[in-house]
């Protein structure tokens, strides 16, 4: 893990993009009335966050996430080390137009209704009423609360108070945003449309830190991920560094004839023992499955009074007035093409065709060649030896398992 | 709309929805439709009237600064109790911004509440004196006594350290010449203490007429411009003795007026002279308030901004009459109508809104909400406390006192110019005498106790919100 962290420090060193978060030598102690130190919240990180990247905090309770996440707001101020965001304190005031927070709980003022709540936080941005009156509609459509805009947010579920504390979060349109679990309270299509939102923000250069204890979103959706644990960085790398098991491969076909399966079992059996090697269905994630599920109600208009899935995404967050939701989506992910940039998409469009029919002969072959492989005796009597050897590990494993749970019964 | 702005009208809406704030309300306006129909006076219109200004004011007033207290103390402090504060402080908007936002909206919504209780109060009163059938000895009492707003002049007293100085060396020199051995007053401690008692005996005999003596008082800075057509009111309070007691009494005597004459000389110059003219023989009401007109024309009363006032004491049944200083004798000239009084009472305990609400928003910037309530509503007891120093501490620190007497009053005079007497925003009294509120006196208030104290305190506390670490509390609300 060490050797990760260093690789991607090393990576890191060579990218050009400005760096948005510095922290040096970040500590943070709590100290008692009697300013005795009570709790090293932080103890002396180091870590970096860059343009564009969509980096996961990761931790247990206490490991020290939430008070990094406050000292980049400004809400505690470190007790050693160097913090800086867009290259200045956190407490400075102008930085903030750039940023955006979706804190861990919602804190609103229940008495205000979801367009009035919108309209107050787009206030401090000093927005002219018209513009606030846009973004806060176009807000409210997005995170699926329209229909909930003159209601007191005080009479809103926890999934409804969060998506009112993501809309708050992008009224200014942040180049830089910390969600703290956003996905906390929030029903699976919430969920999705969270980190679908993630990903498009990425796609517009934004840069955002997550903050989650749900790990699946945190893969998900960023780049990179820090590690924290009793206020040290454990592990700080990007996502594909960190998780691939390169003593592994997978591989993922449509499903097979069950004698071409066998076929496949023996080619690679020539290269792994029987036991290291699985061949199963591949399943499909609950999350996938319930976002299907809705999806199906939603064409046969049932109702609901919570909240609805997401609108289009925000006019003003996507600067086209025009388009319709589809478009607006894919003019998210779209960035704006140079020349160079167009040539050299065509080139890796006709190099992705080239690969795919490479592959396409690759499979045939591989195919042909499943189609003559036979099991020759030799490895059938192999074959043989192996069930034997696994029947009796499995007797012995069955009297292990009878000793363990039942060690009285031998005695007698 | 700016981020100030919107901080205001937010903690508007909020206290509109306090269950606190909604509370006080209903008291207020109890005050404003039942109050009047519940006071009585002493059965005359004037007192009737006086009652009503006095207590429906007085206790809208007193709900209004109770309420500001608790609303801005909510207002700042559970906005951090419950984390609120953090969606608000990430957005570019400085801390001293949402404070003074907070400020704003406190102070803004019960100045309003503050000017609908005035305007229902003067209304209902314009009613009550246009519907009702007064006498026309009842009336002139009215315009002359309540309805107006008149100057108060208190007489010139007298230097008690030199009169004490001076009747001091004065028995020293009567007793060397009767032979007596006063050596003992070469020493500077006995002749301190001998001082310190004569000046104790002169303040406490001073206003204090026995039978058949005369106690003259003296006014100065009074106007220079008055008509023989303006009326000047003489008020009192005598009390039977030394001792002060609530029992009525009536005792007898004259009041003596100087009457300035200017007189030409055989030269041709003009010469100022000064007579006497003692009032017929009266009965007085002891302990209690008394007022009249002076009956000579002012421009033989008044003569260059100064007068002279004198009673002689004909009451055979008590033993002394005592005219307690701070009690009278006054003269009250009118300078303006009663509705630009009533304006200036009004602006006084605006002002007094202004400051209580500036010290529980500071205070609140830097505790929690029950810890700010208790220590706003105690710098306010102890303010009201500590102002019954205030007659006392002037004549202390004249001289020196003995160790633990400078020290007592050292320490009442540093309360006193730190903490603000809420009492100071209360002139309804001033009102139902017919007082004038003056402008350098609204002056005065609103520099000493609004500028000077509640100003700093206000401004330290903005400090340290801006400088404290507001994730560290977290209640969850």
């Amino acid at each position: 893990m060490v050797a990760d962290v260093k690789q991607t420090e090393q990576a890191a060193a060579g990218d050009a993009r400005p760096v948005v978060v510095s922290a040096v030598g970040l500590t943070k102690v709590f100290r008692d009335f009697w300013n005795r130190p009570k709790a090293k919240a932080v103890n002396d990180i180091d870590f970096e966050v860059r343009e564009g990247e969509v980096v996961g905090l990761l931790g247990p309770n206490g490991s020290g996430k939430s008070t990094t996440v406050k000292m980049l707001l400004g809400l505690l101020y470190p007790t050693g080390g160097r913090l800086t965001v867009f290259g200045k304190s956190p407490r400075d005031v102008e930085n903030k137009k750039l940023i955006g927070y979706l804190p861990e709980e919602t804190y609103l003022y229940k008495y205000l209704t979801a367009f009035e709540t919108l309209d107050f936080f787009a206030s401090l941005f000093g927005l002219s009423k018209e513009e606030r009156t846009r973004r806060c509609d176009q807000l409210l459509d997005m995170v699926g609360l329209a229909h909930a805009r003159n209601r007191p947010v005080g009479e809103f579920s926890k999934g409804m108070a969060r998506r009112i504390g993501l809309a708050q979060a992008m009224i200014n349109d942040p180049a830089f945003l910390i969600l703290d679990e956003p996905t906390s309270g929030l029903d699976p299509l919430g969920c999705r449309e969270v980190k679908d939102l993630i990903k498009l923000l990425k796609k517009r250069g934004k840069t955002v830190i997550v903050t989650s204890h749900l790990l699946s979103d945190v893969e998900e959706v960023c780049d990179r991920i820090i590690v924290l644990y009793g206020g040290r960085i454990r592990a700080n790398g990007g996502m594909e560094d960190l998780l691939t098991i390169r003593a592994s491969d997978t591989i993922t076909v449509p499903r097979l004839p069950e004698d071409a399966l066998e076929r496949i079992r023996a080619i690679v059996r020539e290269s792994v023992p029987d036991g290291e090697m699985t061949v199963d269905h591949p399943h499909m994630s609950l999350e996938d499955f319930f976002v299907d599920l809705v999806n199906e109600a939603k064409k046969e208009s049932l109702e609901t009074s919570g909240s609805r899935s997401g609108g289009a995404i925000a006019e003003y967050l996507t600067g086209d007035k025009a388009q319709d939701a589809k478009a607006v989506l894919d003019s998210l992910t779209r960035e704006e093409e140079t020349p160079a940039q167009t040539l050299a998409k065509k080139m890796e469009a006709d190099a992705a065709k080239a690969a795919e029919e490479a592959a396409k002969k690759r499979q045939d072959e591989l195919f042909a060649q499943l189609q003559k492989a036979a099991p020759a005796p030799e490895e059938e009597k192999s074959r043989q030896e192996q069930q034997e050897i696994e029947a009796k590990m499995s007797e012995a494993n069955r009297k292990l398992k009878d000793l363990l749970t039942n060690p009285g019964g031998k005695k007698d | 709309m700016t981020a100030f702005l919107a901080i205001v009208k937010l903690t508007i809406r909020s206290a509109v929805r306090s269950h606190i704030f909604r509370l006080l309300l209903i008291l207020l306006l109890l005050s404003v439709f039942l109050l009047p129909f519940t006071l009585m006076g002493d059965g005359t219109p004037k007192g009737d009237v006086q009652i009503f200004l006095q207590y429906c004011l007085g206790f809208a007033g007193f709900i209004l600064c109770l309420s500001s207290v608790w609303l801005a103390c909510s207002e700042v402090s559970s906005d951090v109790e419950t984390a609120q504060i953090h969606m608000i402080v990430v957005k570019p908007v400085r801390r001293a911004v949402v404070l003074l936002g907070k400020y704003t909206g406190v102070v803004l919504i019960h100045l309003f509440l503050l000017l609908i209780a005035a305007t229902a109060f003067y209304a209902f009163l314009s009613f009550r004196l246009a519907s009702s059938e007064f006498s026309e000895q009842d009336r002139l009492l009215l315009n002359e006594q309540v309805l107006t707003a008149r100057a108060l002049y208190s007489p010139v007293r007298p230097d008690f350290n030199a009169l004490a100085q001076a009747e001091l060396d004065r028995r020293i020199k009567d007793a060397q010449e009767h032979g007596q051995n006063v050596s003992q007053y070469q020493d500077d401690q006995t002749r301190q203490e001998a001082f310190l008692e004569l000046r104790k005996e002169m303040i406490a005999t001073y206003g204090l007429t026995s039978e058949g003596e005369t106690v003259f008082w003296q006014f100065e800075g009074l106007p220079k411009d008055l008509t023989d057509d303006d009326i000047v009111f003489l008020r009192y309070t005598v009390y039977v003795n030394r001792y002060y007691t609530q029992d009525q009494n009536s005792v007898r005597g004259h009041w003596i007026f100087a009457a300035n004459y200017v007189r030409q000389d055989d030269l041709g110059g003009e010469t100022v002279v000064s007579d006497l003219m003692a009032l017929p023989e009266e009965d007085i009401l002891t302990s209690s308030q008394n007022e009249m007109a002076v009956p000579i024309r002012n421009s033989y009363f008044i003569y260059d901004g100064k007068a002279e006032v004198g009673f002689l004491n004909m009451d055979k049944n008590t033993a002394e009459l005592n005219f307690e200083e701070g009690k009278g004798p006054f003269l009250l000239i009118r300078e303006a109508g009663f509705f630009s009084n009533y304006c200036r009472a009004i602006l006084v305990l605006a002002i007094g809104i202004l400051s209580v609400t500036l010290l529980a928003s500071a205070v609140a910037a830097c505790m929690s909400l029950p810890i700010a309530i208790f220590f706003s509503a105690a710098y306010m007891l102890v303010g009201g406390l500590a102002n019954y120093l205030v007659t006392s501490i002037p004549d202390a620190l004249d001289f020196q006192a003995e160790y633990t007497g400078t020290f007592g009053y050292r320490f009442g005079d540093l309360l006193l110019n730190l903490i603000v007497p809420l009492q100071d925003f209360f002139v309804t009294g001033h009102l139902a005498n017919g007082e004038l509120v003056s402008f350098p006196f609204i002056g005065m208030l609103f520099a000493k106790d609004f500028v000077l104290r509640m100003l700093p305190v206000f401004l330290l506390g903005a400090w340290i919100y801006t400088r404290r670490e507001l994730a560290l509390v977290s209640k969850r609300g």
